[in-house]
């Protein structure tokens, strides 16, 4: 059963389809947060608020769009809406907790963050929808309320200065462009 | 990985991507693999998007549960109000997130409902129990034929202002059989009195009344006045005296009560006797045996009886006539207008009055600023207490539905 077809039964009162969605993205939509939120505690508090978001825009879903995207729109709105309390509580978003590599080396996910922390942020957003989220072109720009071709843009200029942070001196690319 | 070639690294990156259209990803897959120059580019592309996959993050942690629905929720219609278990859910990560994270709200607004239970519930808990009303007697007509009269503020005998006129809930009143002449004293500053006695002659035929004196004056340089003796129905006392209220200002205003239910029983009964005197001597003069002048004797006892019956006849019938019509003693006077001519006002009189009159507003507004200050202020920092963390919440709350679904 499709998520379309999962949202719409959850729409109609269906637990059992909200659950079997909740079982689907309670993994992608725990790491979208744990990339971005501060901790491990407030990343859980906004996936629970992203699910409860779902529970109540169910009824006003249309099935004009992928789910998917939908979900990675609401979820967005939440962390935008945390991103904006944090700053007017002036608290600094400082990692307290950071994420925690269940695979692969400390070292390396230390080191992809310091390559991201250096980029502008709306490139790095941009990158981390496109890597991490792998949502397309069209569906960050409307997440992002960009045009097609700004997202395209943006996302290769990122890349290239991840590039460059990635490979101490080696702007390869470019040199050899 | 920059232009000058073609195709555009960019294009490329969004074949590597997925973004390309069929045909153009066929073009693509041919050119990538001629292209050593386009190699190199998707290669690094390739080893950025690898190295961030390289960040990999724990699971998510067990509690991390799906938000407990109700079994029975009602299917919501599609595009309608929010569905009842989504807005319980809501709630309760709501009320959970404060509880969590802003205790001193939750206590702030714990405060707020305590002290605005407490100013509520405070008048239930100093009003007294309520007492027993004993039920006023509904009007009857007495054993003398005459109308009951309304109850009277102050009771009997007793004597009330203006501002008491409307009698209290469960006030004394005369019991019922009891005879009550009423006298009503009205003052009033008339704005018309022109007007005025066509007034008082039209409400008193309104109702039925009778003028028993009118006094006016106009003499040159005094205030014109009527002052006026009226008898009116007891019945209708109130109905005329809303009506006369109506000719200006009620300067005073006084009702007084008599109980004349005693004089009134001492009456019949003297009557009574007096007719069983006069009975006896009537059976005594017919069957009269004795001497003429024990004959005369009778008879003039019996012209004296009948004299007394008939005086307190009359005195009944006047008392029941003051029972039957309430006595009202209206005074009008016309509204005074003082009219002086000071002539004109010099220039420099009128500016020194004008800055007397200014310092003197100055300092009245100076006062009553303070006054108000001092009388509301403390009122004011309560309310600001109270109702700065209700805003908060509110706020909060706001921002929270800020969290706007994408509209799709």
């Amino acid at each position: 059963m499709t998520d379309e077809q999962l949202i719409v039964e959850a729409r109609a009162g269906s637990r059992e389809a909200f659950e079997a969605l909740f079982e689907r993205y309670r993994r992608p939509i725990w790491q979208f947060f744990r990339r971005r939120a501060s901790g491990a505690a407030r990343a859980e508090e906004l996936v629970q608020d992203t699910f409860v978001a779902l529970l109540e825009a169910s009824a006003r879903y249309e099935p004009r769009a992928a789910f998917r995207s939908y979900l990675y729109g609401i979820a967005y709105k939440i962390l935008q809406a945390d991103r904006r309390k944090t700053r007017l509580r002036r608290v600094e978003p400082l990692d307290i907790d950071p994420p925690q590599a269940s695979t692969g080396r400390p070292d390396t996910a230390l080191w992809v963050r310091q390559a991201l922390a250096q980029l502008a942020e709306d490139d790095r957003e941009i990158l981390m929808l496109r890597e991490y989220e792998e949502l397309s072109y069209q569906e960050i720009a409307d997440l992002r309320r960009l045009p097609l071709n700004t997202v395209r843009s943006r996302l290769f200029r990122a890349r290239l200065a991840l590039k460059a942070a990635l490979v101490p001196g080696g702007a390869t690319a470019r040199s050899r462009s | 990985m920059t232009a000058n070639h073609s195709p555009a690294p960019e294009e490329l990156m969004a074949y590597l991507d997925g973004e390309q259209p069929p045909e153009a990803a066929r073009y693509f897959q041919g050119h990538l693999a001629t292209c050593e120059r386009c190699q190199l580019v998707a290669q690094d592309l390739r080893l950025v998007s690898n190295g961030l996959r390289a960040w990999h993050v724990e699971e998510p942690p067990d509690a991390l549960r799906v938000p407990q629905l109700r079994t029975d929720a009602a299917p919501a219609a599609a595009g309608g109000a929010m569905a009842a278990p989504a807005v319980l859910v809501r709630l309760s990560s709501t009320v959970w997130r404060v509880v969590r994270a802003r205790p001193y709200a939750l206590s702030a607004a714990a405060a707020v409902v305590v002290l605005v239970a407490a100013a509520l519930l405070q008048p239930a808990l100093k009003q007294p129990p309520p007492m027993p009303v004993r039920p006023a007697a509904a009007p009857t007509a007495s054993d003398h034929g005459s109308s009951r009269p309304a109850p009277l503020t102050g009771g009997a005998g007793g004597h009330a202002d203006a501002s008491a006129q409307a009698p209290a809930e469960g006030q004394a009143t005369p019991p019922a059989g009891s005879l009550v002449a009423r006298t009503i004293r009205l003052r009033i500053v008339a704005t018309d009195l022109d007007a005025a006695r066509p007034l008082i002659d039209r409400v008193i035929r309104d109702v039925g009344g009778l003028v028993g004196h009118v006094d006016a004056s106009s003499a040159p340089g005094a205030p014109r006045f009527i002052r006026a003796t009226l008898r009116v129905p007891a019945a209708r006392l109130e109905e005329a005296l809303a009506s006369l209220r109506q000719l200006g200002r009620v300067t005073h205003e006084s009702q007084q009560a008599d109980d004349a239910t005693e004089q009134a029983v001492d009456l019949d009964a003297r009557i009574a006797n007096g007719r069983i005197t006069e009975k006896r001597l009537a059976e005594l003069l017919r069957n009269r045996t004795g001497r003429v002048a024990d004959v005369l004797e009778v008879e003039r006892e019996m012209a004296r009886v009948r004299t007394e019956i008939e005086r307190l006849e009359a005195q009944r019938e006047k008392l029941q006539g003051r029972v039957a019509y309430a006595m009202l003693i209206l005074e009008a006077e016309e509204e005074r207008r003082a009219k002086v001519d000071l002539g004109p006002i010099p220039l420099r009189a009128r500016l020194r009055l004008a800055a007397v009159d200014g310092l003197g507003s100055a300092a009245s507004t100076a006062v009553n600023a303070a006054l108000l200050l001092l009388r509301a202020g403390p009122a004011i920092l309560v309310w600001i207490a109270l109702l700065l963390p209700a805003w908060w919440l509110l706020r909060g709350t706001k921002r929270r539905r800020e969290r706007a679904i994408p509209d799709r």
